[in-house]
């Protein structure tokens, strides 16, 4: 079946609005019927009479039913809640509300985009920065960082005092075979306390025990993987898998709620099993892997194991100098950190960021709302007064104004929850990759109801001071006077004019650091990657299972080779990496990072060997600066040829042409001797400096590292069909072998921007957003001003006052206050910009571009926004004023 | 049951139970058929139809159809209690019709 449309889920969402109990009963019916409905209708324009009615419809009936189920009213025939105590209150306040659909819908829209925004963000910020992780004792979990460990390395922390248990565990790309399509998977190897000291539960059958460790091929998989492939089959228990060629017996499935931790394994992990202790290479004291993650006991201290880890890596170093030991001689150290801290740490600065955002919004969001209540209510000072003195308690108007506010918060509320669901889709949507534990993130109604009682409160506050107003005053002054005073006193037109001020300020900040982000963004997709990506495909493949690097380079030249028949396929090669694929994250598979290399210049020279077949440079379009390629007779030879790229030729030789022909490499490693310089090319990001690299043929890997990216040029435009082909072109070589993704080299690149292009949306969203609600503050307040005013202005104009200066009188004054709130917003800004620095691209925090832009802009809305009410004020009709009154 | 307690019906409860009268129906096809025959502009939307639905119900005006499954929708049809109430309403508003439409021809 087709995905259903957008419509039919958010109307489905919005049901949630519904008591739980009816939803179980009717939801199912109500979403099946909306879906008929929205079918049926074919044109937009009864789509969206439909949807308007749907959706418009739908809080009322939810209050009612709510009040139903809180038993307030009698008979259900009109659904009864109208006519009793409080819901005479609040029908009597629909009613009023619905005299002034102005201000109704105005301040429904801005309660509801405050509580919608801050909801999203919210949401967000506490399922990844503040909820515990979902283990017991989540907050004596600690991990110890600096990378992974040897299985030795491991085996000390489990002597450490202090600790109840440690786990340990890496994951591996596999393919899973033998079940329909060969499918690749991350496998994760895991420690004998993993399970238990995660709190892990099987569905079906058991977990890991001590005795899986000698024998090692058995399995539990995850509920998802088991779900996905195996139809979640009840008989999975005793069943064998063949991974990577080699069969595992299933002994039991974990629970679905079960969140394998993202610092060890993958989060998507489909089969754990024992790590193999026997392997050489676990125990090997320069073989890393394992990350690992321990309880404390209770009562213990994180600087306590900060402690004992200390005197641990002087241990270390005494046993191994040769490999736990830094270049000056210290050794290395273990730092400790909470695993809550070190999951989350890389998007905190983001997610605080947005949170600070969000609350600018929100804050702009209540002052538009204070103003909107202030300025209704000193409309109504004239109405309260007349009602005090035809006998109606300060008590009751009070409580009339209230329900008044809360009707609007309601219904604000209501439409910001609605709209953070669409926003929350839409965030993970945008950014998928980027957040840890995002999967797990769902809508919590307990913030929308902390932003929505923050709406409500600023409602209820300013919603009251017509009623204090009138409390306490001399009835009879109010009446005769106040109304026709040309001002509405001091105090309050200087609170109006102050929170336009602060509206402006705040939505400076927000414009600016958007303006600071777009740019940044734009800069960052600025560079020349150093390839040409148009018209090349990546198919990358993760061939296991290899006994020999012959084996396993024979494989790929067979794919190669079937993959060059491919119809519109210019050119195809194949490297151990391709660039893009680990953007953002800064690591890759080869990399010496600071070389020792004899016969480099030099001292330190970091660069990444990039093992690829002949055609590589040729396939990517990467430029040869000197030199040539090797030809496949020399790809063998000792020292091995190199193609090295411009920097690394500066880095280590000094210039290009001193780099040609010379020998380098580390002792006991193979020799490289410079054929050829490339062009410098982005690897990581284009955002990222040009790495340093060296370019070698497929013949010197010295192991089989199961990777391999293909990288194919199409002539011309892409046929269409071209990905099915390809893949099945991959199958007619190899077919037990997962093709997972085939996408165009340009989507890679696009990845990579991922990230700023979520920060300047959201910053754009909202900074629009602040925009829009500042104008319309100002224009508010000035309209106003301009009606209490009219007769002040009427008279002017009878006096012969030009039409011209009436008009300037009141820009002026809207300009006023909006060049105060710049001069503040400006200044604000300068402050944010600097907390935002490091996420800039080539901007400065203070860069004069944005914050004159911004400025211009809001200035400009400014002066647009007292333009419409200065031009009310210019055709008042002198005799019409003064005769109304 | 005394139909004359529950009246006079909303006009919606009215169509809907005129609607189901001429026979079983599920949500979409009430909405759809109580809009054709009103030109008094009763919409329904579907929260506020299975509202009325449930009341009807809690009242026995009609009932779900048991097992009667239509594309996985359920089915509604009008009960005894459903036709009494119905038929005492139109009632009702005949006679309310006889007394004013007199004046009506008349002036």
């Amino acid at each position: 079946m087709a995905r259903r449309a957008f419509a039919v889920r958010a109307y489905g969402a919005s049901l949630r609005l519904l008591p739980p109990s009816i939803r179980h009963v009717d939801g199912q019916e109500m979403e099946r019927a909306f879906e008929d409905l929205w079918r049926r209708e074919r044109t937009a324009w009864g789509r969206t009479r439909l949807v308007a009615r749907c959706f418009g419809r739908l809080p009322r009936s939810a209050a009612a039913e709510w009040l139903d189920l809180m038993d307030v009213g009698g008979s259900t025939k009109t659904g009864g809640w109208e006519m009793t105590g409080w819901g005479r209150q609040v029908r009597l306040a629909v009613r009023t509300l619905r005299k002034a659909p102005a201000f109704t819908t105005t301040t429904v829209l801005l309660i509801g985009l405050g509580v919608g925004a801050v909801t999203t963000i919210f949401t967000l910020v506490d399922h990844v920065l503040l909820r515990p992780l979902p283990y017991p004792a989540a907050e004596r979990l600690i991990t110890v960082e600096m990378g992974s460990h040897s299985g030795t390395t491991y085996r000390e922390f489990e002597k450490l005092d202090g600790m109840e248990a440690w786990a340990g565990g890496y994951s591996e790309s596999a393919n899973l075979t033998g079940e329909g399509d060969p499918i690749r998977i991350e496998m994760s190897m895991v420690s004998e306390n993993f399970f238990s000291l995660l709190g892990a539960r099987p569905a079906l059958g058991r977990l890991l025990v001590m005795d899986d460790f000698e024998r090692v091929n058995v399995a539990v998989l995850s509920h998802a993987l088991w779900e996905r492939v195996f139809g979640a089959e009840p008989d999975m228990v005793g069943r064998s898998l063949r991974v990577d060629g080699v069969r595992y017996e299933v002994v039991g499935v974990l629970s679905a709620d079960f969140e394998p931790p993202q610092h060890l394994v993958a989060a998507s992990t489909g089969v754990y099993r024992p790590i193999d202790w026997s392997d050489e290479r676990i125990e090997a004291i320069d073989y890393h892997m394992i990350e690992v993650a321990g309880r404390m006991a209770p009562g213990v201290s994180i600087e306590d194991m900060g402690t004992r880890l200390d005197d641990l890596s002087v241990a270390m170093a005494e046993t191994y100098p040769e490999h736990h030991v830094d270049r000056e001689g210290n050794p290395n150290p273990f730092p400790v950190a909470g695993l809550q801290d070190s999951s989350v740490q890389r998007v905190r600065s983001g997610l605080n960021l947005l949170l600070g955002a969000v609350g600018l919004l929100l804050l702009v969001a209540c002052l538009n709302v204070a103003h909107l209540f202030l300025a209704r209510g000193l409309g109504r000072v004239r109405e309260m007064a007349i009602r005090r003195t035809m006998g109606a308690g300060p008590g009751g108007l009070m409580q009339q104004l209230m329900v008044e506010s809360l009707v609007v918060g309601a219904l604000g509320g209501a439409l910001g929850i609605s709209l953070a669901y669409v926003g929350l889709e839409a965030m993970l949507t945008l950014n998928p990759h980027a957040l840890p534990r995002a999967e797990a993130v769902s809508l919590d109604l307990r913030v929308a109801a902390f932003s929505g009682a923050v709406a409500l409160l600023t409602a209820f506050v300013f919603g009251l001071v017509p009623a204090l107003r009138t409390i306490g005053n001399d009835l009879a002054n109010e009446l005769k006077g106040a109304s026709r005073s040309a001002t509405s006193g001091r105090g309050t037109r200087r609170l109006r004019g102050g929170l336009v001020v602060a509206e402006v300020a705040v939505s400076l900040v927000l414009v600016t650091q958007a303006g600071l982000l777009l740019k940044s963004y734009l800069n960052a997709q600025a560079p020349d990657p150093g390839f040409d990506p148009n018209g090349v495909w990546t198919i990358p493949l993760t061939p296991t299972g290899h006994a020999t690097p012959d084996s396993y380079r024979q494989a790929m030249d067979g794919v190669l080779a079937s993959l060059q028949s491919v119809p519109g396929v210019e050119m195809a090669a194949y490297g151990l990496t391709q660039p893009f694929e680990f953007a953002g994250s800064g690591r890759c598979c080869w990399m010496n990072s600071l070389g020792e290399e004899e016969g480099v210049d030099s001292e330190r020279v970091r660069m990444l060997i990039h093992p690829v077949s002949l055609d590589y440079l040729e396939t990517l379009r990467i430029p040869l600066v000197s030199g040539s390629v090797w030809s496949q007779a020399d790809a063998t030879n000792t020292p091995v040829p190199a193609v090295v790229s411009e920097r690394f030729a500066i880095d280590a030789f000094g210039s290009v042409d001193g780099a040609m022909g010379r020998v380098f490499g580390r002792t006991n490693r193979p020799q490289y001797r410079v054929v050829g310089v490339a062009g410098d090319n982005k690897h990581y990001g284009l955002d990222q400096p040009a790495e340093s690299q060296i370019y070698v043929p497929m013949e010197v890997l010295p192991f089989d590292i199961p990777m391999a990216h293909m990288a194919v040029r199409v002539r011309g435009e892409s046929p269409e069909g071209l990905a099915r082909s390809l893949r099945e072109a991959v199958w007619r070589a190899e077919p037990d072998l997962p093709v997972p993704t085939i996408r165009p080299m340009d989507e890679w690149i696009d990845d990579s921007m991922a990230g700023r292009r979520f920060d300047s949306a959201i910053f754009g969203a909202f900074g629009f957003a602040a925009l829009f609600l500042a104008a319309a503050g100002l224009y508010g307040t000035l309209l106003y001003n301009v009606r209490q005013q009219r007769r002040e202005l009427g008279i002017r104009l009878a006096l012969g006052a030009a039409r011209e200066r009436v008009e300037r009188h009141v820009v002026g004054g809207g300009l006023r206050l909006a060049f105060g709130g710049a001069v503040l917003g400006v200044l604000a800004s300068l402050w944010v910009g600097r907390l935002l620095e490091e996420r800039l691209f080539e901007v400065g925090g203070s860069d004069p571009i944005a914050l004159l832009g911004a400025s211009a802009l809001l200035l400009g809305s400014a002066a647009l926004a007292s333009w419409l009410p200065a031009r009310r004020a210019g055709r008042t009709d002198p005799l019409e004023t003064l005769k109304a009154e | 049951m005394d139909a004359q307690a529950h009246l006079p019906l909303a006009p919606r409860d009215l169509l809907i139970l005129a609607v189901l009268a001429e026979g079983p129906l599920h949500g979409y096809g009430l909405i759809k058929a109580v809009e054709a025959r009103s030109r008094s502009g009763v919409l329904l939307d579907p929260a506020n139809l299975y509202r009325v639905l449930r009341r009807m119900s809690g009242h026995q005006w009609i009932r779900a159809v048991d097992g009667e499954v239509e594309g996985r929708r359920r089915t509604y049809e009008i009960a005894p209690d459903g036709q009494a109430v119905l038929r005492a309403e139109l009632a009702r508003l005949e006679h309310l019709l006889e007394q004013a439409r007199p004046a009506v021809a008349g002036g």
